[in-house]
């Protein structure tokens, strides 16, 4: 929960470039587009996990009034 | 230290987010909306022993806790509509972080509305028993 899904967010992000620069230059440019798309679409589902935890927090901490 | 945690989390962020900046924009948005919520999971668990510390005050001297919970609730709102607008002024997005903050403007007026009526009541039966 703390630095490492900031390196593996980071770590996706870059594959994902190193990815779609390799298939531009192999002119495949619609499969770079959804390796850009498929790579965003995981980064937001651990994005999602987070911030569920973050909002679940909240709620435990400023609800028991 | 929680702070020094806190502190070098920011910089990893910010650090990768410089990384991943030029390649992919979109991801640096997902980087800095990660690293914005755990810091703010970090920070609200400093929170819970400044609670409870209120919570016994009120029942120590049985104060009426029905204005102190709206307060936290105001904390509360504040707490995220601030972190919402964060988030979207850092994608660019001045506009929506304008409309996020007004919304969470008009949440917190509309929880103080009950504690103004209160005090004008009990400024009435003030005035009243005079």
């Amino acid at each position: 929960m703390t630095i490492d899904i900031i390196f593996r967010l980071a770590g996706i992000g870059i594959i994902v470039a190193v990815i779609t620069q390799l298939l531009k230059q192999t002119g495949r440019d619609e499969i770079a587009l959804l390796v850009t798309i498929a790579g965003l679409v995981i980064a937001l589902m651990t994005a999602i996990n987070v911030i569920s935890t973050l909002f679940d927090s909240v709620k435990r901490i400023f609800t028991f009034y | 230290m929680d702070i020094l945690k806190l502190i070098g989390i920011a910089i990893c962020s910010v650090a990768a987010n410089m990384a991943v900046r030029e390649y992919k924009r979109e991801f640096a948005l997902v980087i800095s909306l990660v690293s914005g919520a755990i810091i703010l999971v970090m920070a609200i668990n400093m929170v819970t022993p400044v609670f409870d510390s209120i919570n016994r005050l009120c029942t120590k001297y049985s104060l009426d806790t029905g204005h102190i919970s709206i307060i936290i609730k105001i904390i509360a709102i504040s707490y995220l509509t601030q972190f919402a607008s964060g988030i979207c002024s850092d994608a660019g997005e001045k506009n929506l972080s304008s409309k996020v903050e007004l919304a969470g403007r008009i949440m917190i007026a509309s929880c103080v509305i009950p504690i103004a009526i209160s005090v004008m009541e009990t400024i009435e039966n003030m005035i009243e028993s005079v």
